[in-house]
Order: structure tokens, then C-alpha cells, then sequence
């Protein structure tokens, strides 16, 4: 007796079937049956067949054309009938089978399952399930019944439905393995309780009731066994557990089943279409013979239904909303419409959609038997003057107009304004348009659309269609639908986690073109390069995505290794070896560092943001190359601006470009260009209170939007601003034993409250106190000079060191409380540096001779033994 | 994993032979035939769009090549008369065979079991 039903269309649908051992053993046994019955009705088919032409062959087989042949009985008639005969039996037969499938029902409202008490009049939905649903459902029942459990729940529909073609799919580009889910599984079901006989319980039967509805959702032929697979993972936690054990989330379990959807959707309409596309005329006549021939329009322009026809355009998904607000505005007032949006998000896709829509005829009324003609612009004008251009624009439009089922396609129809001097092509158009009844789909971006269309005629005749960056939900779908098509041509298979890397990754990273383009070109090199690499039938996987996002960003996007772990771990002692001291300014710098490349940090912020407080020459700078050295590789991906430049209000324009100018600025290029690597601002209390304001948003949101109206991306920039502000205090304080941790909060509430505003100060990830430089600190600094002036003269084949006298000696002369190191550089120049040059320039020393510094400031040289 | 052993798919493979054998009559002149006949009459209408009959007939009034002189008018409603007629015979032609297919459908079931069954008594007795 079923608890659970679902109301659609005034019909009660229940999961009425009744399991049990007996039962199954007769399904069982009629498939086989019915299997055998067809081969063997097939094969009696085949013998007659070929006895009657045997006997035929061996006698005349002109007898078939006389009338005694056929009413003479002999051996040979009496094969000859059986074989039609036995024909018609194996037509019969598969029609019999076929009537077997129920169609599904239809309707847009589809109820819940709900709980019912008494059923009159129900529906069983087991009708709709295709063999293979029922196969699962069947295995689910004999896993539980062999088991002894009491009842069958889903996890017995999961596992029932593991042997599915298309859960084998999911699984393989989900990269799971049924091995790894084996244990887990077998130890779950054993804690089920047991009881005789086997029964549904009432989360099975809510199951395949979500299936059913998953399936109407869908607008399926059938409830498949992937529907049930998907409804049961849906229905238990531990299974989701599992998977996500395996590092399977329930958004890339429901893409993947999605994927699948899309595949059989584009199936279903790619059949469809081909149909469709029969009766589609591909030249310029139209099916009515009502338009004229276009000479001049087919010499600029592509047609876009020809082309659909063909096959050569690519199937939209995902843009259902796009599209149909593109025709209520058609359908509306037959006026023109201009799909605005960024490169890349799929305004072509969708003039695309419209035309293969219109190979359907799925279109209103007023666009049916006509074609879609993409005019281009840069034929139009191309070796034309002023005069020429127009005219062959007016000579098109005359065609267009004469024709009559030609519906224009003007891609990037700013560049109608923008041509030099050519403003009156946009008039000429927009007055035929208005004249003469008929419309256009244009297309162009949002910056263009406000800088250039808007101001012009055009902005009146079209009415705007918004066309947005896809969601990554959408945007991995419509990769989805690319991948078949990649897969083909590279012979690779995409694992589920390279699509969706390809589309996160590019999100995060690449902010100069939109998606879905950008993760669909991503995804194209990436299956070249595997295809190039690892050969035929390889897989892709999201690290190879990830080595192509790194290759083109510079930025570490693939997953930590086991080398780099390491270099992780050790950050602090690789930054002492060039920053001395200052270990609360290293260990804030690495921990930062480690959050970043494990991604426990903020995605929407700048990597970390850093105040470096104290008096100059203690390492400031000096941590800020440190880290650029060691977390991006290289010295120069650290944009220093010295903010001493900008005490100006009006500098902000060399920051981020001057309004109308079209161009960015300083920072806002630097940035745009290496979005990973250091910012560094150098002596920002220098820097006017409106630039300090600017990066109150920086620190905020992780982005800045230039002159040019470009959003640039800084979340993947680390900024460090130094500060001298404070100096004395700090200087004083340290003199006085005072701790760092009492320095610094009385820096922040008092010495740096009339340089800083506190919500400014607030913003910074970190406030970071450098202290003044001890003696020892200064001798240590001093070893790592000598260790530089070593390493300077390395490729010179010539050693260098420097006696521990010596060494104390500069560090006394080099010691300044108030300019810390500073000081020691100019000294080691001076005395050290210099002596060497001397010595060079004399030819005194020679290769593997060693240079060593003594006491009292001279040099000795070693010579070496000759060879 | 519950197997059907040998015997019970035997004796399921007889009884849904027999069954299905004896259905077989009845099924062909029930279903089978409105199945076919349903099918048939849907490729006589699928016709009228592959002749395109009904953009034509549609259009007729419809200057053709973009011609709105009288004369050019004139022509076209001829042109457009004749040609519909002319698409209008394909139309019809393929109605003949669907009719001649549904003929075929009606006798292709006792001509086959009559002659099978007819032949062998024959050939036998």
C-alpha cells in the first residue's frame, strides 16, 4: 500500500509495485524470455531466408516471375512465405515491446511528494521507469533481501543503480571509483536493520517519487536509472558524506548529473534540428519565393540560418531568458534590439541561438521564413571613403528592403559611430529601420553602448537587452556543453573538476575577458596540451587546468606540493636569512603567506595588507623585497610607489588615470598588468588624505576602478605601506625597555591618531612595529654584506671573506641608532667595496685568488696555488 | 543476486510465445492498424510541408521576387496557381501510396500466413 504521491495535472501518481523474491525471479525470467523470443525470431528470419534464396539460386530464380512460381505450392513458396511471415512476426514483436513504454506525463505544476492515507485511482510511476530504472530498483531490492535487511532503503537504490552506463559517467568524471566506496558502503549496510520479508520503506518510495518528478522536471522520456541514483544521493546524508569524502560537494555532484542532462538535451535537439533543418532554405530565397536576389548584401554579410543549417554555429544553452525578452521586444512593437555586454559572455552565442531557432521555425510569427544576416561592418567599410561606404550601405539596406524576410544582424554596431567621420552610416541605418518596417539584433559592449550608441541615433531605434556574465552555474553548464565537441577533436576526457576549475580559476584570475569564454578557451589549450603530452584518451584533470591558468597569470594556482610544504613551513628562517631581527614583522609576514596559498583567506580581499611602523633603515623595505623574493619568485613583481609623490589632491590622477582620458593609471596599470605581486607604499603618511580614501576600498573589497572604467582586481596583490610616522616615539620607547606589543597600542591611539584616520588604520591586516636596530643586529647585517660582496664577486672566480675583526669593526663605524642600516651600506661601499675595485683595476687579483678583509679597513690577497 | 533457473525461462518463453502468437491476430487489426494508419496519415500531412504546399497556398496572393507591379502581380498569381498545383500532385501522389501501404498492411498478414500455411499443406499433402 503506497504512503507517498505526487499530484500532477489532477492524477495521483504512486510507486505501487510490489518486490518480492518470486516476482523478481519472474521479471527476471521474461526479459530473458522476451530476449531469446526476438533472437530467435530474428535467426528463424534469417534461415528461411536464405533456404528460399538457396533454392531459388539453385533452380531458376526467374520463376519468381511467372504465375505458376507462385501458385504452384513448392519447397521454395514455402520459404519464401515463412520468411515474410517470420518478418512480419520480429515487426510485430519489437512493436509489442515498444508499447510496453508508457510516455510520461506532462505538465508544468509538479506537486511534492506528499504523504497520502488512501489511494483510489493512482497511477504506478513504475511504468515510466525505463528497463535500466528498473534493473536498479530491482538490484536495490535483491542487495536488500540478500542481506536480510528489513527494508530497502536508498542507500540500496544507490548501490542498486551502480551499474548504470550513465552512472558509470558520473562516476568516472567525477573521478570516484566504486573500489573507494566499496568499505564504506559494505560497513553501512551491515549496521541496516534485519527482518523477513524485505520490504520498500518510506524514504525508498520517497526516492523513486523524487526520481519521477526529477525526471517531469527534466521533460525526460522516462524515469532513468540515473534519476533514481541522483534522488537516493539526494535523500541520505551518509551518501553525500561519502562523497564529499572523496571531494565530491553536492554543487559538483548536481553539475555532473546536469552535464549528463545537457548532453541528451543537446541530442534531442541536434535530431530535432536536423529534421527541422530539411526544410530550411539555405540561399536567399525564401520558401515562398517572395525576396529577391542580394547580391551586394551576400558579399558583406554571413547568413546566419545558412550557416545553422549547416551545422556550423554552436547550440545555445543556458540564455532561455536572454532570448525570450529578445523576442517579446521583436513581438512587442517590431523594433530593433542591441544585446549590450562584455566580450566573451555570449551576445554572438545568442544572434547564434536566434538563428537556429529560426531553422525550427520555434520563433513568433513575424521572423518565421526569413533569414538572419550577419552585415559586416568591416567589409562594409573597407577600402570605401565616406561617400562609398554609404552608399554600399544604402544598396544593402535596398536589397534588405526588396527582399523582405531578411532580418539583419549587426555585430559590434558601435563601430558604425566610431568609423572615422562615418556617423551617417548610423543615421542611414536607423532611418531605413524606422521607414521601413523591419528590424535588427545588434550587438555591442557596455562601454561602447554608453560611450557611443547611446549619445547616438542608434540609442533611440534599439532598445537594450542586457546580457550578463553568466553565474559559475551557468557557466560550467554551457562548458559542459563544449566539451563533447573537445573531446572529440583531442581525443581526451575531461574529468568533471577540469570544468570547473577551468571556470573558478578564470574567475578568480582573469579579470580582463568574462566568462564563458575565458574558461571555454582555457578548457581548449588545456585539452590540446594534455592531448600533446600525455596522447590519445588521456584524462584531463583539474590540475592541468590549473598549470595552464598558472602558466598565463603567473600565479600559483595549482595545489600545494610536497617541495613547496616545506618552503611553506620554513618561510620565517628563509626571510631571517635576508631580514635580521624584526622576527614579529617575518612571522605576520609568513603566517599571511601560508593562509593565502592554502586558501583559508578571504577570496574577495587582497591577499594580506600590512603598516610596516618605524624609524628608516631597519628592514622595512627590506622584508617587502624578502617577500616578493620568496612568495612570487621574483624582486620585480613589487610595484613600490613612493607616496611622497602624491601629496597633491589632483595625484590621485596619476594613480588611476585621468576621468575621460580612457586610459589608467600608474597603479591601476601596474596592477592590471601583474594583478600578482607586492604593492608597496612607500612613506605613505607623506601621501594627501583623498589617495589614502582610495585604498580604504582596496583594503575592502580587493578591487579599484580606473579612469577607464576598468575594475581592477587586487586580490591577489599583497600591499605593504611603510611608515616613518612615530620614529621618535617609537625610538624613545624601545630606548626605555618599553615592550613592542605596549609600543604599539600606544602608537595606535596616540603618536599616528593625527597622520591616520583609525578606520584606516582598522583596515590593515596588520600593524607591524619595526624596532630599532641593536648592536648585535647590526653586526649580523654586517655578515650579510660581507656574504654579498662574497657572492658579487663569485662569477670572477675570485673568494672573498672577511675576518671576524673586521667585520666588528664596520659594525661599530656603520651603527647609527637613528638610520639603522643605512649608514653600514654606505660604509661597506666605501671601504669594502671600493678596495676591491682598487685591487681589481691594478690586476692584483686573479681568478681563485681570495680577497680578505682585515682589521683596520685593508685587504690581503690569497693568491692561489698556479695550476 | 536471484537467477531464474533454466526451466522457468523455458517455460516463460513458451507461454509468452504462445500468448504473443495468439495475440498476434488480434493486436494487427486493433492496435497495429491504427498505430499504421495513424502514422500514414501523418506522413500525408508531413508531405504538405515537404511539397510546401501550405507556405504556398499561404502566399498566393503574395507578389513573388519582390515584384508589386500589377503585371508582376498578375504573373505571380499564376505562376503561384500553378506551381501549388504542381506541388499539390506530390502531395497526392505520396497520398497514393500510403494508401496503397495501408492496402498492404491490411493483406500483408493473411496473405503471409495463408500462403506460408497454404504452400506447405500443399507441398505436405
Amino acid at each position: 500500500m503506497p504512503k507517498l504521491a505526487v499530484q500532477l495535472g489532477g492524477k495521483t501518481y504512486v510507486w505501487s509495485a510490489v518486490l518480492d523474491e518470486a516476482i523478481v525471479m519472474d521479471r527476471s525470467a521474461h526479459e530473458k524470455a522476451m530476449q531469446v523470443l526476438f533472437i530467435l525470431s530474428v535467426v528463424k528470419t534469417c534461415v528461411f531466408a536464405a533456404v528460399a534464396i538457396l533454392l531459388l539460386l539453385i533452380t531458376d530464380p526467374t520463376r519468381v516471375l511467372t504465375s505458376a512460381f507462385w501458385m504452384k505450392p513448392s519447397w521454395t513458396l514455402v520459404f519464401v512465405w515463412g520468411t515474410g511471415l517470420a518478418l512480419l512476426f520480429v515487426w510485430y514483436h519489437k512493436r509489442l515491446v515498444a508499447h510496453r513504454e508508457v510516455k510520461m506525463p506532462v505538465g508544468e505544476e509538479v506537486g511534492k511528494v506528499e504523504e497520502v492515507d488512501a489511494v483510489n485511482e493512482a497511477i504506478n510511476i513504475e511504468t515510466f521507469f525505463s528497463p535500466d530504472a528498473k534493473k536498479a530498483v530491482e538490484a536495490a531490492f535483491e542487495l536488500a533481501n540478500s542481506y536480510g535487511h528489513a527494508t530497502v532503503e536508498p542507500i540500496h537504490l544507490f548501490v542498486g543503480a551502480l551499474d548504470d552506463v550513465n552512472v558509470h559517467v558520473v562516476f568516472n568524471r567525477l573521478g570516484l571509483t566504486v573500489d573507494v566506496l566499496k568499505d564504506p558502503l559494505t560497513r553501512r549496510l551491515s549496521t541496516r536493520p534485519l527482518s523477513k520479508p524485505t520490504q520498500f520503506s518510506l524514504d525508498a518510495e520517497r526516492v523513486l517519487l523524487e526520481g519521477f518528478r526529477g525526471a517531469l522536471r527534466e521533460k525526460q522520456e522516462h524515469v532513468t536509472a540515473l534519476a533514481v541514483f541522483a534522488a537516493s544521493y539526494q535523500a541520505d546524508p551518509f551518501l553525500q558524506e561519502l562523497l564529499l569524502d572523496n571531494h565530491v560537494d553536492e554543487n559538483q555532484f548536481w553539475n555532473m548529473v546536469a552535464w549528463l542532462g545537457i548532453h541528451e538535451k543537446m541530442r534531442e535537439r541536434y535530431e530535432r534540428f536536423k529534421k527541422a533543418a530539411l526544410y530550411k532554405p539555405t540561399g536567399a530565397m525564401n520558401r515562398s519565393m517572395t525576396s529577391v536576389v542580394t547580391p551586394m548584401l551576400d558579399a558583406l554579410s554571413e547568413d546566419l540560418t545558412t550557416a545553422a543549417v549547416s551545422g556550423r554555429l554552436p547550440m545555445l544553452i543556458e540564455r532561455e531568458s536572454e532570448i525570450e525578452e529578445l523576442f517579446r521586444v521583436i513581438e512587442g512593437g517590431r523594433q530593433s534590439v542591441i544585446l549590450v555586454g562584455s566580450e566573451g559572455v555570449g551576445k554572438t552565442s545568442i544572434v547564434a541561438g536566434v538563428a537556429e531557432l529560426m531553422v525550427e521555425e520555434c520563433v513568433p510569427t513575424i521572423l518565421q521564413d526569413k533569414r538572419l544576416v550577419r552585415l559586416s561592418i568591416p567589409h562594409l567599410v573597407s577600402g570605401a571613403s565616406e561617400a562609398e561606404a554609404q552608399e554600399r550601405l544604402l544598396l544593402v539596406l535596398s536589397e534588405v528592403a526588396k527582399s523582405r524576410n531578411i532580418i539583419l544582424a549587426i555585430t559590434d554596431i558601435d563601430q558604425l559611430v566610431s568609423q572615422n567621420g562615418a556617423n551617417d552610416l548610423a543615421s542611414t541605418l536607423v532611418d531605413f529601420l524606422s521607414r521601413s518596417g523591419t528590424f535588427a539584433i545588434a550587438t555591442t559592449t557596455p562601454q561602447a553602448y554608453s560611450e557611443v550608441v547611446e549619445r547616438s541615433v542608434l540609442g533611440r531605434e534599439f532598445q537594450k537587452v542586457d546580457v550578463l556574465e553568466p553565474d559559475h552555474k551557468a557557466a560550467i553548464h554551457i562548458l559542459e556543453s563544449k566539451i563533447g565537441g573537445m573531446e572529440y577533436e583531442h581525443h581526451v576526457v575531461f574529468s568533471y573538476e577540469a570544468v570547473e576549475k577551468a571556470v573558478t580559476l578564470t574567475d578568480r584570475y582573469m579579470h580582463e575577458t568574462y566568462l564563458p569564454k575565458k574558461a571555454i578557451e582555457i578548457a581548449r589549450e588545456t585539452a590540446l596540451q594534455v592531448a600533446k603530452t600525455r596522447g590519445k584518451d588521456a584524462l584531463v584533470t583539474g590540475e592541468d587546468v590549473s598549470l595552464i591558468v598558472a602558466g598565463k597569470t603567473g600565479i600559483p594556482t595549482t595545489s600545494v606540493q610536497s617541495d613547496e610544504t616545506e618552503k611553506l613551513l620554513a618561510l620565517e628562517s628563509r626571510m631571517h636569512g635576508r631580514v635580521i631581527g624584526q622576527d614579529e614583522a617575518v612571522s605576520a609576514v609568513s603566517a599571511a603567506l601560508r593562509r593565502a596559498r592554502t586558501e583559508l583567506r578571504s577570496q574577495a580581499r587582497p591577499i594580506a595588507t600590512f603598516l610596516f611602523l618605524g624609524p628608516t633603515g631597519v628592514g622595512k623595505t627590506e622584508l617587502a623585497k624578502t617577500v616578493a623574493q620568496t612568495y612570487f619568485g621574483s624582486e620585480d613583481l613589487m610595484i613600490r610607489l613612493d607616496m611622497s609623490e602624491y601629496q597633491d589632491p589632483s595625484s590621485i590622477h596619476r594613480m588611476i588615470g585621468v576621468p575621460g582620458s580612457g586610459q589608467g593609471g600608474l597603479l591601476t596599470e601596474a596592477v592590471r598588468k601583474n594583478p600578482f605581486s607586492i604593492v608597496l607604499l612607500d612613506e605613505l603618511e607623506k601621501a594627501n588624505a583623498d589617495i589614502l580614501n582610495l585604498f580604504l576600498q582596496v583594503f575592502d573589497d580587493g578591487r579599484l576602478t580606473d579612469a577607464a572604467g576598468r575594475t581592477v582586481d587586487f586580490t591577489n596583490t599583497i600591499i605593504i605601506a611603510t611608515s616613518n610616522a612615530g620614529t621618535q616615539y617609537i625610538q624613545d620607547a624601545v630606548g626605555r625597555g618599553e615592550d613592542l606589543a605596549s609600543v604599539k597600542t600606544q602608537l595606535l591611539e596616540e603618536a599616528l591618531r593625527g597622520i591616520y584616520r583609525p578606520e584606516f588604520l582598522n583596515r590593515f591586516d596588520g600593524v607591524i612595529v619595526f624596532k630599532p636596530l641593536a648592536r648585535e643586529d647590526v653586526l649580523s647585517i654586517t655578515e650579510l654584506f660581507m656574504a654579498q660582496v662574497a657572492k658579487r664577486l663569485e662569477p670572477k672566480g675570485i673568494g672573498f671573506r672577511a675576518a671576524p675583526e673586521a667585520i666588528a669593526e664596520l659594525a661599530q663605524k656603520g651603527f647609527d641608532p637613528k638610520f639603522g642600516a643605512r649608514p653600514l651600506r654606505r660604509l661597506v661601499q666605501e671601504e669594502v667595496d671600493n678596495a676591491i675595485a682598487n685591487a681589481l683595476l691594478e690586476g692584483k687579483v686573479k681568478r681563485r685568488d681570495t680577497i680578505v678583509l682585515e682589521a683596520g679597513g685593508g685587504i690581503r690577497i690569497e693568491e692561489a696555488a698556479a695550476l | 543476486m536471484i537467477t531464474p533457473s533454466r526451466q522457468l525461462v523455458f517455460r516463460t518463453l513458451l507461454g509468452t510465445g504462445i500468448r504473443e502468437g495468439l495475440f498476434w491476430p488480434v493486436w494487427w487489426y486493433s492496435r497495429g492498424l491504427s498505430e499504421t494508419s495513424l502514422w500514414l496519415l501523418n506522413s500525408v500531412r508531413g508531405s504538405v510541408k515537404f511539397f510546401g504546399v501550405d507556405v504556398w497556398v499561404k502566399n498566393w496572393f503574395v507578389p513573388m521576387y519582390g515584384d508589386d507591379s500589377i503585371a508582376g502581380s498578375l504573373i505571380s498569381i499564376g505562376v503561384r496557381s500553378a506551381v501549388i498545383v504542381i506541388r499539390s500532385l506530390g502531395v497526392v501522389a505520396w497520398f497514393l501510396v500510403a494508401v496503397f501501404l495501408f492496402f498492404l498492411y491490411i493483406f500483408a498478414f493473411p496473405l503471409a500466413l495463408f500462403g506460408f500455411f497454404g504452400s506447405l499443406i500443399g507441398v505436405l499433402f
